[in-house]
């Protein structure tokens, strides 16, 4: 609300997005819960929760119920307890280190119960898959994909480190350092091993407890609160259930043809890329369907340094959910600070090279909800 | 309309139970629903009608070995990690996710080389119930 230079009393309606409230905070209705602590008691308010999506969900909500005249001042914002879960009938405050135990059992509640759970279909969340099929439509070696995969982890690891909010403290040459070792050998060491065929631990999310939101307005009335507001042009939206085969690509395929249409924009007018990236070469994937980067031809472009944050075509450059961090529902809102920092010029260390005039981020949930949001930066007209 | 209430989904594992692998076929478009459900996904009329695809022919692509991270721990313990991820298509249904069982890592890697590969349904006692896998044509 500082940011925006809102008080409470001016918000008229809020939205509360968490991906495990019922398991992580011990709450049903969390925004319930949260009203008085930022004075908005007796005002209206929803929760959502749509998995590790929710965060751009949140964004979506909020600019269509701004869009629908029902309300002019909106916040919508997501907080996750991703790595301390409440105690129930314990004080807000008191709170316990989440383990492997917690979450296995919870990651099936994402799944349906009607065949993709009992038939363990939900290899949909598997990168390993689409990765295979990539590997050999571009004639790839598994060797290449791990170099593609070191090199993204390699950049987003620095971006992060560089991000006084990033979760990771320490770059690969700084860890590779303390074992003789350059930043190439420790990522393709014992140290840094493959979890599964392609996907080596670096790749995977680092948990965090976090939280993000944001204030949206009609734009006819933004500039009254900042000289630099950010326009949302609007949001595509695909959902496919888990058992769907290659969910990821066809769901981002979809979301992107929608916000497409919307805008008469494309990916290849965008300035800034952030994606999803739990498993980070969902990056890769997601930046290729969006036509960010020509069909066949990220995995050089990571190889030759181009997606970093100084880059030509830079993508997550907050360092992504492997390296920033992932705070499941709050994540989306991270990325959407991280795009307003950027066109603002604001990203500190990190900014871009480039002015920014469009940003595209590509939301991606456990629960499958897949968005495609762009937005238009309206502090340079 | 005539409202449907037939519980489907209890009768797909009833008609495990008898060794039926069941799917429902829509009557307008004939796309065939497997796992099945009330409406058709493809042309979305609401009607769909059962339809035994036991012996239908089927295909899997995308095959993928279990692995620290992709895997169900039971199922590598019970399988002695000879199964593999796939996407399965009944002929005339759309692909969804699902496993091959008894294949080996060796042979999960050299047969993703050579997909589509034919596979048939495997139905498995489970706790409480039974439930379709797949298995390689012989």
């Amino acid at each position: 609300m500082k940011d925006a230079g809102v008080t409470p009393k001016e918000v008229e309606y809020y939205f509360n997005g968490a991906a495990t409230p019922t398991f992580a905070s011990n709450y049903v209705t969390p925004n319930m819960q949260v009203a008085n602590w930022f004075g908005m008691k007796g005002r209206a308010s929803s929760h959502h929760s749509e998995a590790c999506c929710t965060g751009y969900v949140a964004l979506e909500q909020g600019a269509n119920l701004v869009a629908s005249g029902a309300y002019d001042i909106v916040l919508t914002g997501c907080v996750e307890t991703a790595v301390s879960y409440a105690i129930p009938f314990k004080p807000a405050f008191m709170r316990r280190e989440s383990t492997m135990e917690d979450l296995i059992p919870n990651l099936h509640s994402i799944w349906s119960k009607d065949y993709t759970d009992p038939s363990k279909a939900a290899n949909a969340m598997c990168a390993d898959a689409w990765l295979d099929e990539y590997a050999r439509e571009y004639n790839l070696s598994k060797e290449t994909v791990d170099d593609v995969l070191c090199a993204m982890a390699k950049g987003c690891r620095e971006a992060a480190v560089l991000n006084p909010l990033g979760g990771s403290k320490e770059t690969y040459d700084e860890i590779a350092a303390q074992h003789d070792m350059t930043a190439d050998q420790f990522l393709r060491s014992p140290f840094n091993p493959f979890a599964s065929k392609y996907l080596r631990m670096s790749n995977f999310e680092l948990d965090f407890d976090g939280a993000a939101c944001a204030i949206v307005c009609p734009t006819e009335i933004a500039h009254q609160f900042s000289d630099h507001p950010i326009e949302v042009l609007g949001t595509g939206h695909s959902c496919l259930e888990g058992s769907t085969a290659r969910l990821e690509k066809y769901a981002t395929a979809a979301a992107y043809k929608q916000i497409s249409q919307l805008t008469g924009l494309s990916g290849a007018d965008m300035d800034l890329f952030l994606a999803n990236d739990f498993m980070e070469p969902s990056q890769l994937l997601a930046a290729e369907e969006c036509e960010y980067i020509p069909r066949g031809e990220a995995w050089r472009y990571y190889l030759d340094g181009r997606n970093r944050f100084d880059g030509d075509h830079p993508i997550n450059t907050n360092g992504g959910r492997c390296h920033y961090g992932h705070a499941h529902g709050a994540s989306g809102l991270a990325d959407v600070y991280e795009a307003v920092k950027q066109m603002r010029g604001e990203a500190g260390a990190t900014q871009v090279k480039h002015p920014i005039n469009y940003t595209m981020l590509r939301g991606f949930g456990g629960g499958q909800n897949v968005t495609c949001s762009i937005l238009k930066n309206a502090g340079q007209e | 309309m005539e409202k449907n209430y037939e519980p489907i989904n209890k009768k797909f594992y009833e008609f495990l139970e008898e060794g039926k692998v069941m799917g429902r076929k829509c009557p307008a478009c004939g796309h065939i629903e497997f796992p099945p459900y009330i409406a058709c996904n493809d042309c979305g009329n609401f009607e769909t009608e059962w339809i035994d695809v036991t012996e239908t022919p089927a295909i899997a692509t995308g095959l993928i070995p279990p692995s620290m991270i992709f895997g169900d721990p039971e199922f590598q313990e019970r399988f002695q990690g000879n199964y593999c991820y796939a996407t399965i298509q009944v002929e005339g249904a759309d692909e969804y996710n699902s496993c091959i069982l008894d294949i080996t890592p060796a042979q999960t890697e050299e047969l993703s080389r050579k997909v589509p590969v034919k596979v048939v349904p495997a139905i498995l006692q489970e706790d409480g119930f039974k439930m379709v896998f797949w298995k390689l044509s012989e």
